[in-house]
């Protein structure tokens, strides 16, 4: 097995507003997958096609060698999922929510998740209904690493979380991972945080993957190159991969070309058509999230040039938000 | 796996299921109230033959509709835990769905069982406090038994319209009174122009009748519940 | 046909005019002899009963005639078929039904009159489940039997509708001692044997108690047909007739009130009598214990019980249940008595059969909550 996941031209249309197309996506066995996209892009409903817990219009789910949903039992025994909001049953203390769930999970390994507890500073006694939001959030960690999985699901665990449950939480999930290999899919849209500790990054919108890679790749091979009379038609023989393409924003004329494997010289392929490049820029994650998440869609992503700003919860459900990002960081 | 679904279930429902634990305990005990003691010339033990049966006439409503809400409230309590969540929970364990309802179900089955118990002997000892007058006997083990099957049976109807969504148990209700609502009408209509062998019938007769009568799934209700008979 | 009809139609109203004129025209008795004038009217009414049926039977007769007319000028189509000797008329669209609900009371009533159904008048039933377009035309009938309920009512309350009209022919040529006996249409249904049952165990009736415990003498005492006929003293012991009493609840007659309250408060057993004395006793099994019994003797005669059963209408009630039955008083009762007891319905009744659809049942609805709209890979 070398994917710990793998979808398949994935669809799903749970409403008229919204829908999956075609999603292709693969995680490879042992990597950390950030799962990045706006608000409302579809990183959920992607997560929870991958449970079982919704069923697609088309396309194939593995998970860790498993079909999903003929396999989806014996999957789910070796996933842990951790979900955008706590699942467990609120009239339990934590001991009996940590009785229930490890009876279910044939690799539940009871000590390690008392000494988790411990870590935790988790009153076995008390209510799950009474915990705070960051005790909530470690308890659902800790029942999802306690199973000892072979593969992570984490939907945005540290969404709402403080600093220090946060720091906790992650420290406990890279922990596990550097112990036991495991495979995580981790679906945030705090670009920062993902990339801290993310080997693999996918980007969603709109449910369709923009982009999918490495995130070394990501992070240095990214480029904004800025096109004066930028040929309508790019033909097959483009010497970098265009991720996107979207009018400029103002500052300049022409348009924005976010493209991966460009090295010096490449310049020659736009003059020869008439085009010039005006600069070229190095991007970050974010920036680089940023920018395809404006080539994905022209006309909603608009304002100043930059990023970061705009990716706080509320811009995917309000498109009018501006993105007042710094500018990009310059290529010599 | 099942013994922490029991234990969830009976923490998710324990509240509501005590007082009919305790109702159905004491509700025999209730039902020859003012019967207790013993006959002793033969007039006395006619007497006391017939205030028994009267006094069973009496409370006979109350054991049928016990079994019924009690059936119900444990069914509907079984899956509060689960909406309050979505049910992801649920949805996300390593076992298959038949597997996951089969355990809930048997585990609100088991759990039925307790205020059955209660009625039983509640029953035993309402009938062995009584001389019995000739002529008559106890039935408390019959009784307690079609409570037990009266229980399930609502129990278990509600606990598959209760596992569905909201709207999904709207949509079974609308189309139930949709149908008899045609029903009344549309027999008729039929029967005028098509069908005269539908002059006559109702199908609200008829589904009474088919859910009444046996196979009908609440055929256990219609049965003898007199604690004390001929 | 026509003067038939125009004979027969004032027929009734004259009968009864002079019916209720002739006790008048048959003077003032004498005060002094007031015992042998009533007799006397009351031979003479008795006379007149067999004219006033006869009287009857026409204006019958004319009426069905005018039904006949009146529906043949209208050209209303009906249908008409037979259940046992009856002709049942009705809408063609109620045909199906009418004959449904028919048949399945004659079937119901054959074995109480096997081998007798010549003796049975030939009636005709009309049969409406309701008003249909046409029912004003048939609406005016009075002489046939009509067997009709709005449309609300469903087909088992025209079951039960049919049953007591059909019934009704039986009991017509039934005597009237033995009617006022049974109270009612003699009864073989087992659900009803059981309500005698507890009758039999919870009546306080020294005769009933006796009959339970298999003395058939007792029982021929406990439905009322006793050698020495009506005998409070003989079927109550003096608790129970206190019991009666207290049961009537204090009356509002100063006298009496003294009286009642010496039975059942004193419980002096002379009062009890003395209170009862002015009231005909009441037979300690009631009207449905002895419908039972009519039932049983019909049923348990076999063919012809129905004619013998009529043939013996100047004997004793006793004698007539007997020469129906076929049986000595003993085995009749004896058997009704073992019937009566058998048919006690135990709480185990259907529980046997139940665990089997119970469990379909529960499996169904499983499958329906694993197949719940929440579960939708399932």
């Amino acid at each position: 097995m070398t994917n710990a996941i793998e979808i398949r031209g994935l669809r799903w249309q749970p409403s008229n507003s919204f829908a999956i197309r075609e999603l292709d996506l693969t995680v490879p066995a042992g990597s950390i997958y950030g799962f990045l996209g706006p608000n409302g892009s579809g990183k959920t409903s992607t997560i929870r096609l991958l449970m079982g817990m919704a069923k697609p219009a088309g396309g194939e789910i593995t998970i860790l060698g498993g079909r999903i949903p003929a396999d989806l039992p014996g999957a789910l025994a070796r996933t842990g999922y951790v979900p955008e909001r706590p699942h467990v049953y609120f009239g339990l203390t934590v001991a009996e929510a940590m009785r229930l769930h490890g009876a279910f999970y044939p690799r539940w390994d009871g000590h390690w998740a008392e000494k988790m507890r411990d870590f935790f500073r988790l009153d076995p006694d008390q209510r799950v209904g009474k915990l705070s939001k960051g005790q909530l959030g470690k308890l659902v960690i800790l029942l999802a690493l306690a199973q000892r999985p072979e593969l992570l699901i984490l939907d945005e665990p540290t969404d709402g979380l403080d600093p220090v449950v946060r720091r906790d939480v992650l420290t406990a999930i890279l922990d596990y991972v550097s112990e036991t290999g495991a495979s995580v899919f981790i679906s945030s849209h705090l670009v920062h945080e993902l990339e801290r500790f993310c080997d693999w990054v996918g980007i969603l919108d709109d449910g369709r993957l923009l982009a999918e890679m490495p995130m070394e790749a990501f992070k240095n091979e990214i480029k904004r190159v800025r096109v004066v009379d930028a040929p309508a038609d790019t033909g097959p023989d483009l010497p970098f991969q265009l991720l996107g393409r979207h009018p400029s924003d103002g500052l300049g004329a022409g348009e924005v070309w976010i493209v991966r494997g460009w090295e010096d010289g490449m310049s020659t392929f736009f003059t020869q058509g008439g085009a010039a490049v005006r600069d070229v820029v190095h991007l970050d994650l974010e920036e680089g999230f940023v920018e395809l998440l404006r080539a994905s869609r022209p006309g909603v992503w608009g304002g100043i040039n930059g990023t970061g700003l705009g990716l706080h919860k509320g811009v995917g459900e309000d498109p009018h938000v501006p993105d007042p990002a710094p500018a990009g960081e310059g290529e010599g | 796996m099942f013994r922490q679904m029991l234990f969830v279930h009976w923490k998710g429902v324990r509240f509501g299921l005590i007082p009919f634990i305790l109702t159905a305990f004491g509700l025999p005990l209730l039902a020859v109230q003012g019967v207790t003691a013993g006959p002793g010339s033969p007039e006395a033990s006619t007497i006391q033959a017939a205030r028994l049966l009267g006094q069973m006439q009496q409370w006979l409503p109350l054991f049928p509709l016990l079994a019924t809400v009690t059936g119900v409230t444990l069914a509907l309590s079984s899956w509060a835990w689960d909406h309050r969540a979505n049910h992801v929970y649920a949805l996300t364990l390593p076992v298959a769905r038949w597997e996951y309802v089969g355990m809930k179900m048997a585990a609100g089955a088991l759990l039925l069982l307790l205020p059955v118990a209660a009625f039983w002997i509640g029953g035993l000892l309402a009938t062995s406090a009584l001389e019995i007058p000739e002529g008559l006997r106890a039935y408390p083990t019959a009784v307690a038994f079609r409570f037990l099957l009266s229980a399930l049976t609502l129990y278990a109807l509600l606990f598959s319209l209760a596992a569905g969504t909201l709207r999904t148990a709207m949509w079974i209700l609308g189309g139930f009174v949709s149908l008899a609502v045609l029903g009344g009408v549309l027999p008729e209509f039929l029967a005028e122009s098509f069908f005269p062998a539908l002059e006559g019938w109702s199908f609200l007769d008829w589904f009474v009748d088919a859910i009444l009568e046996w196979p009908g799934p609440f055929e256990v209700l219609t049965g003898s519940w007199m604690l004390v008979d001929v | 046909m026509s003067s038939l009809i125009g004979c027969a139609g004032p027929a009734v109203p004259l009968l009864l005019l002079s019916f209720g004129l002739l006790v008048p025209f048959r003077g003032i008795p004498a005060q002094e002899e007031p015992d042998s004038t009533l007799t006397t009217i009351r031979v003479e009414l008795d006379s007149l009963i067999p004219l006033m049926r006869a009287g009857k039977k026409e204006a019958d007769r004319a009426e069905w005639l005018m039904r006949k007319r009146a529906m043949d000028e209208t050209q209303l189509p009906v249908d008409t078929f037979f259940a046992g000797p009856f002709r049942v008329i009705s809408l063609p669209e109620q045909r199906i039904l009418a004959e449904e609900v028919f048949t399945a009371t004659w079937e119901e009533l054959r074995p109480l009159v096997d081998g007798s159904e010549e003796l049975l008048e030939a009636w005709t039933f009309l049969f409406h489940h309701y008003w249909s377009r046409d029912g004003m035309v048939l609406e005016g009938d009075t002489l046939l039997r009509r067997v009709s309920l709005p449309k609300r009512y469903p087909r088992s309350s025209l079951e039960r509708s049919a049953t007591q009209v059909v019934g009704n022919v039986l009991m017509r040529g039934m005597p009237q001692d033995l009617l006022d006996w049974s109270g009612g249409q003699p009864r073989v249904e087992s659900r009803r044997l059981a309500w005698v049952a507890r009758e039999l165990v919870s009546t306080p009736s020294q005769a009933v108690r006796g009959c339970f415990h298999g003395d058939l003498d007792w029982c021929v005492e406990a439905v009322g047909l006793g050698p020495e006929g009506a005998n409070w003293e003989r079927w109550y012991t003096p608790a129970e007739l206190r019991l009666y009493v207290r049961s009537m609840g204090s009356p509002l007659l100063d006298q009496l009130e003294v009286i009642w309250e010496q039975c059942v408060l004193a419980e002096a057993d002379e009062a009890c009598f003395e209170y009862l004395r002015d009231r005909d006793p009441v037979i300690p099994l009631s009207v449905e214990a002895r419908a039972s019994l009519l039932g049983h003797a019909l049923w348990t005669g076999g063919p012809g019980a129905l004619g013998r059963l009529r043939g013996a209408a100047r004997e004793p009630l006793l004698d007539q249940l007997t020469a129906a039955s076929g049986m000595p008083p003993d085995s009749l009762l004896a058997s009704w008595r073992t019937s009566v007891l058998e048919a006690r319905t135990s709480a185990w009744a259907g529980l046997v059969r139940s665990p089997l659809s119970f469990l379909l049942w529960i499996v169904f609805f499983g499958a329906l909550a694993v197949r719940s709209t929440r579960w939708r890979l399932g």
